[in-house]
């Protein structure tokens, strides 16, 4: 059977390739790469809690944004049955923005673009 | 095996990983020297390139092996680096190669024997020298090198052929 491999053994080139001198690398390169690689992720860890937090506190401050707006435009329906066209607006700005951001804060957390260097 | 150690990493246990760290860091090693040829740089390289590889471990399908993935990495970090440096050892034609060699016979009268091989495999470009590495040295297969160098199967039996040719003529000329 045709062996694609078999075409190229070549004992000449194997011994020229086999009494090259293999390069090693020494103990210290694992010890220093783990080392990076443990900062690495301690910072990837440390960053990553950080925006978790800031996501929640800025997701309470548009809860509690909206819950403003809400009562106020719900209170002058009660009162005038009418909503000024600010009101709307202010509303529908502060839902695109919250969506914005929000999403960006994803992209963050997901794709964890903040780890590269 | 190594699919428990990848799952350990992948869950959390950064240490899991000094496995791969251990088994390959030399064959990474000796892949990258074989396209960069400095020692500085390919130590760089095989650095980089496991940290890519951790970083990315999650991104591992696993329809290759964990070998044939990360050397494709070391492979593209290698030549990433080594257009940086703008190394010359693609554009050393053959003729300049014989010229040097003459100059260091003349030079360098007592050279030994695995001093020769060296010299002979350091004056390949950097693909023949790649392709050389991982057929003869590290014993892969054709259809590996495909995976890991992403040249076609017929680019790789091209670059096999000349590399053979060039290492004759070379050793021929010494």
């Amino acid at each position: 059977m045709y062996n694609e491999e078999n075409e190229f053994k070549d004992d000449f080139i194997k011994g020229i390739a086999k009494n090259t001198d293999r390069k090693e690398l020494s103990e210290d390169f694992e010890i220093n790469l783990m080392n990076a690689i443990r900062l690495r992720s301690e910072f990837k860890n440390d960053i990553a809690s950080k925006l978790r937090k800031s996501l929640y506190y800025f997701l309470t401050a548009i809860v509690l944004v909206l819950a403003y707006i809400t009562i106020t435009i719900s209170s002058k329906l009660a009162v005038d049955n009418t909503v000024s066209l600010l009101s709307i607006i202010t509303l529908f700005i502060v839902i695109v923005i919250s969506i914005l951001i929000t999403s960006n804060y994803s992209r963050l957390l997901n794709k964890s673009i903040i780890y590269k260097e | 095996m190594e699919d428990v150690y990848i799952d350990r990493v992948i869950s959390g246990d950064i240490e899991a990983f000094s496995y791969f760290i251990r088994t390959y860091k030399n064959m990474a090693f000796n892949i990258s020297y074989a396209i960069i040829k400095d020692e500085q740089y390919a130590e760089e390289v095989t650095q980089d390139a496991f940290m890519k590889a951790f970083n990315g471990l999650k991104k591992f399908n696993r329809t290759a092996t964990f070998k044939s993935w990360f050397y494709r990495i070391v492979v593209n970090e290698s030549f990433l680096r080594l257009r940086t440096l703008k190394i010359r050892h693609s554009i050393v034609s053959i003729e300049e190669q014989e010229d040097a060699i003459l100059e260091e016979q003349i030079e360098d009268a007592s050279e030994t024997h695995t001093e020769k091989i060296h010299e002979v495999l350091s004056l390949l470009d950097a693909k023949e020298s790649l392709a050389i590495e991982l057929f003869y040295l590290q014993e892969l297969s054709i259809n590996e090198i495909v995976v890991i160098t992403g040249w076609s199967k017929a680019n790789i039996k091209v670059i096999l052929h000349r590399a053979r040719k060039s290492i004759r003529q070379i050793w021929k000329n010494k």
